[in-house]
């Protein structure tokens, strides 16, 4: 047993004294170049597409595996990487291998070849109005009250997968009953907020402005006037999506708190103030002395700070005050919207764009931003660049005719925009290029909204002015087709 | 030499070397976990190739092992229905049954044929050796029982194995070494069960063990010294030589197989250097293994695992838990330490370091059984288990006794000092160690790395390697669950398969036993000796549940 003990044992150092340094090189990617005999740094593509199961062509080759897959031991350089799947459209990049490092390509979407569309109402629509994460959109055909039509659809699984029921089922459902006594006023405006249900149309009834509050998911019952809550008209109306029984208006310099239920009215809970926004139980305004405060409220006290102490956003925040726009992004983030296109965020770099800017979204997760002028539309990664202190706005498209709405779509890989007449998606996360695809024509400046729940894009035709959608992202796109036609034969039943 | 064997009373230059080795084990295995955590998060490049390395120097260790493990297992099982009675004859007619023409068995059993030959080399080497031992029949067993709190439930079923063994029992003395601390019950217990079993062996003594004797801790070793030295002076006024009596020290709970010592006193025969040897059986913890929680299971059937592990390894094993030995060399080095918690590891290192390095342990290929540490409750199990692990990591308070006197010996080469320095001190840091490496700090790169790190190519390939390393490792586990499940108490072999499944999966604990039951005590027993913070002696509670 010694002897055997003793042979086993230099066996397998030996073997190990060679295995070791092996698997380490290859782990680091450092391999023989085949016909130099010398070693070289390798790289390596991670590719991941929605949906999974592409196939992938490499400088031209087939390779044997399918998305999601490693690419290895790929000599640094240039490389052409084509994904083709069934019933998809080819998508193409050129990618630059680095040695030692790996290039993530996780997000590849892949669109739908051919793009299907569906046309969801029979009326001709003037006007689509997004309201951020809500499983419906509001539609207009005309300017008055009557004319404001609700598109709601499911968001549950099976919706995504089965083909739309073959039934009368209505697609657009007037929002206002035809009885209502305000149903010939004229919308002037509608308060929203994002993720919440609940929407606030201010309309001018005979000359009268009158505020209606109603729930779109609930159906027409449940609408309600809330004019009395509201003595002067507000410049601003916010609440917290979770907690819609409380109003903060904002009107001569003061924020009123309100409470719907009861009706009560809390005036003034913040005075001397010139712009606001909240989320949450936070308020964020601007002071009459153009300084960024904040308060968290709570029916007994109101207590303020500021927002940053760092000098140069206070600076700023002074010299380009008052701001046409604020948003909260979180708790402790807030974006500002100066009247010349200036977009001001408490988040470095304080000065993301210094004019032009007409609009943009926030992506929570990983922190983005989109943001557009009338002709060029970018981004910045404020989570791929937290080593750098100052990140940088990486341009999409700087040569736009008329870009009027952007959304974020599939976790911040994708960004959906509406540019003129056309609709387009561009992927952030992918090569040094990026690629803009276009996805079909809209009607201009009509409004687009993206549901990143349905994966779905609803937009207004241009040919046929109606509401239609395409589904961008399939969620459930993985799901072979035996279990798709299972699930159809179960709804059948 | 004549060694002082204990921490205590040292000059002030032994002192210091002394407290220099009890920090050295801990702070080597903080030092690793630490390291490894910060260079996870400050270079975890260089993080992931050392983790690398050594998950694959895991890999091959544990394949080294389980070969290993295998080889023993087999020798195990063919020496199970071997005739250790016979094979004494042999050693008593020595010379008859070599001149004789023997035939071995056919090669296509090769149980039986390596068995065979084994026995047969034995033979050889020791006529060459010219050191035959005394006749079998004047060799008696001596076998002492501590008893501090156990009740007479967990002592009875050792004390009827002895009973039945196929060594004749009238050449077996039976003394209970019993703590004067314990409770009139256990006292009674013992008495009663010295009246039942007194004709069936030579005799049974009960020696009651003072407390706070001068020079001694309350530990095990004090009270078996104590019972072993008024043995001793029954033996030799009983006109029974010392040379000719092998003593086993058992655990309170120990069962034995029938055929314990005829094994023993074969191989105490057929070893040349008997009186420079100690005896180590397989630990088995069969008393009570299905009346515990798996992940106690699952543990102790890992233990027994080691210890057959070590048993292909002779040159370095070392006493562990019961165990045997010349009475003779017992009295030569004088007994047990009376100071120290592993008494069982302690003999040894103080018999090797007194005969010069010349003293080694023969492993004897039978088991015997004891209890698995188990209370009325899983919270209470896993606190017993804990601190059994942590008493037997406690075993690390000889790495400084050791070192100290072989940096004093003149007599044992270089080489075996630093052979067996090694193994000591790697073993304790490895036990501390490997668990949370392997289960958590291997994994701190690749979820916390910087981003620099994340797209690098280490970072994907890295756990792609080790995961491929783990699944490798997997087959060991097969292993591992196949052999256990062959371990199992022989009486409860008829089990349902949906048991053997689920005593399988079972050991999915593993991460969570190496990390918590295993890595953790021993990592806090090397902790305390690092800060001087000495042990108590805790005894391990036995539980024998209702059987399902």
């Amino acid at each position: 047993m010694t002897q055997l003990r003793k042979i086993l044992f230099i066996i397998f150092v030996i073997l190990y004294l060679i295995v070791c340094p092996s698997l380490i090189l290859y782990s680091l990617g450092i391999m023989i170049e085949p016909g130099k005999k010398k070693m070289v740094k390798t790289g390596i593509i991670y590719i991941a597409s929605i949906p999974s199961g592409a196939s992938i062509t490499l400088n031209g080759e087939l390779l044997k595996s399918e998305t999601p897959t490693l690419i290895d031991n790929l000599i640094p350089g240039i490389y052409k990487l084509k994904l083709n799947a069934e019933h998809y459209q080819s998508w193409e990049a050129t990618v630059f291998v680095s040695p030692e490092k790996a290039t993530p390509l996780d997000n590849v979407l892949l669109l739908p070849n051919p793009i299907a569309t569906t046309e969801l109402s029979d009326q001709h629509i003037d006007q689509l109005i997004p309201i951020d994460d809500n499983p419906f959109v509001i539609v207009t055909t005309g300017p008055n009250t009557k004319d404001v039509f609700v598109h709601i659809w499911d968001e549950s699984f099976t919706q995504n997968i089965l083909p739309e029921r073959p039934d009368k089922t209505p697609r657009l459902k007037p929002l206002f009953p035809a009885s209502m006594e305000q149903i010939e006023g004229k919308v002037i405006k509608i308060y929203s907020i994002a993720a919440s249900p609940y929407l606030i149309f201010e309309i001018d009834q005979d000359g009268q402005t009158k505020f209606l509050w109603t729930d779109p998911l609930l159906g027409t019952s449940k609408t309600e006037d809330i004019t009395n809550l509201f003595p002067v008209t507000p410049q601003s109306i916010e609440w917290s999506a979770n907690d819609p029984r409380h109003l903060l208006s904002f009107q001569n310099n003061a924020i009123n708190r309100i409470d719907i239920a009861t009706k009560a009215i809390y005036p003034k809970i913040i005075n001397q103030a010139v712009n606001f926004t909240s989320y949450g139980q936070t308020i964020f305004f601007i002071s009459e002395d153009k300084t960024l405060l904040k308060a968290s409220i709570n029916t007994s006290e109101t207590t303020t700070r500021l927002v940053s102490a760092n000098p140069l956003f206070n600076d700023l925040v002074l010299r380009h005050s008052p701001f046409s726009k604020m948003t909260a992004v979180s708790e402790n983030s807030i974006l500002l919207l100066g009247k010349d296109g200036e977009l001001i965020s408490n988040l470095k770099p304080f000065l993301l764009a210094d004019h032009d800017i007409q609009g943009f979204r926030w992506n929570k997760k990983p922190q983005k931003i989109v943001l557009w002028s009338k002709t060029k539309i970018g981004f910045i990664d404020f989570a791929k660049n937290a080593q750098n202190s100052f990140p940088a706005i990486t341009w999409l498209q700087d040569k736009g005719k008329d870009i009027t709405n952007a959304f974020w779509v599939n976790e911040g890989s994708h960004i959906i925009f509406a540019d003129n007449d056309q609709l387009f998606i561009a992927d952030t996360d992918c090569c040094e290029t990026k690629a803009i695809r276009k996805i079909t024509d809209i009607k201009k400046q009509s409004g687009i909204y993206y549901s990143e729940r349905a994966g779905r894009t609803f937009y207004i035709n241009k040919d046929t002015d109606r509401l239609s959608s395409t589904d961008i992202v399939a969620q459930y796109a993985i799901l072979h087709s035996s279990n798709k036609n299972t699930l159809i034969k179960d709804e059948e039943k | 030499m004549n060694i002082h064997y204990s921490k205590e009373n040292l000059s002030s230059a032994e002192h210091r070397l002394q407290r220099l080795f009890e920090i050295l084990p801990g702070l080597t295995s903080w030092l690793i976990l630490l390291g490894m955590i910060i260079l996870s998060f400050s270079k975890p490049l260089w993080a992931a190739i050392l983790i690398i390395a050594f998950d694959l120097y895991w890999l091959f260790k544990l394949t080294y092992m389980m070969i290993f493990l295998l080889l023993s297992y087999f020798r195990l099982t063919t020496e199970e229905e071997t005739d250790w009675n016979e094979k004494i004859q042999h050693v008593d007619d020595i010379n008859t049954y070599i001149n004789s023409a023997s035939h071995p068995p056919s090669k296509l059993n090769l149980g039986k044929y390596f068995s065979w030959r084994r026995h047969h080399t034995e033979l050889l080497t020791l006529k060459n050796s010219e050191k035959l031992p005394c006749r079998s029949h004047e060799i008696y067993n001596a076998v002492i029982f501590p008893v501090a709190k156990e009740s007479r439930e967990i002592i009875e079923p050792g004390l009827e194995s002895l009973s039945t063994q196929t060594f004749p029992t009238q050449r077996v003395l039976v003394i209970f070494a019993v703590e004067e601390r314990a409770t009139q019950q256990i006292k009674n217990d013992i008495v009663i069960l010295q009246e039942k079993y007194r004709s069936k062996f030579w005799d049974i003594l009960v020696i009651f063990h003072p407390d706070n004797l001068p020079g001694e801790a309350r530990v095990k070793g004090a009270n078996v010294t104590y019972a072993a030295r008024r043995a001793t002076d029954y033996l030799t006024q009983n006109n029974i030589p010392v040379d000719n009596v092998i003593l086993s020290c058992f655990d309170a709970d120990t069962v034995v197989s029938h055929h314990f010592f005829a094994c023993l006193t074969y191989h105490f025969m057929v070893t040349p250097e008997r009186y420079n040897a100690s005896f180590q059986p397989i630990p088995v913890y069969h008393n009570n293994i299905w009346q515990v929680p798996c992940f106690a299971r699952v543990m102790e059937i890992g233990s027994s695992f080691f210890q057959l592990i070590e048993a292909t390894n002779p040159e370095k094993l070392v006493t562990f838990s019961s165990h045997s030995m010349s009475l003779k060399a017992l009295v030569e080095v004088d007994y047990w330490p009376v100071d120290m918690i592993s008494d069982d590891s302690a003999i040894f290192w103080k018999c090797y370091i007194h005969f010069n390095g010349n003293y080694h342990v023969v492993p004897i290929l039978t088991t015997l059984s004891m209890d698995v540490a188990g209370s009325k409750n899983w919270l209470d199990t896993i606190r017993t288990i804990y601190k059994q692990k942590k008493r037997w990591a406690w075993g690390v308070e000889n790495f400084p006794i050791v070192m100290r006197l072989f940096l004093k010996s003149k007599k044992i080469s270089l080489y075996d000092k630093v052979r067996h320095g090694f193994k000591l001190f790697e073993g304790h840091v490895s036990w501390a160690t490997w668990g949370f490496l392997l289960s958590f700090i291997g994994w701190i790169p690749a979820i916390y790395a910087r981003q620099e790190f994340t797209y690098s190519v280490v970072s994907y390939n890295a756990p792609r390697v080790i995961a491929v390393i783990f699944n490798l490792a997997g087959l060991s586990l097969a292993i591992s669950i196949l052999l256990s499940i062959s371990l199992l108490p022989k009486q409860e072999r008829k089990i349902p398969l949906t048991e053997k499944i689920k005593h399988a999966l079972e050991w999915c604990l593993l991460p969570f036993i190496l990390t918590f039951l295993s890595a953790l005590p021993a990592l806090d027993a090397q902790t305390r000796l690092m800060f001087g913070r000495y042990m108590e002696f805790w005894i391990t509670d036995k539980y024998r549940g209702i059987k399902k």
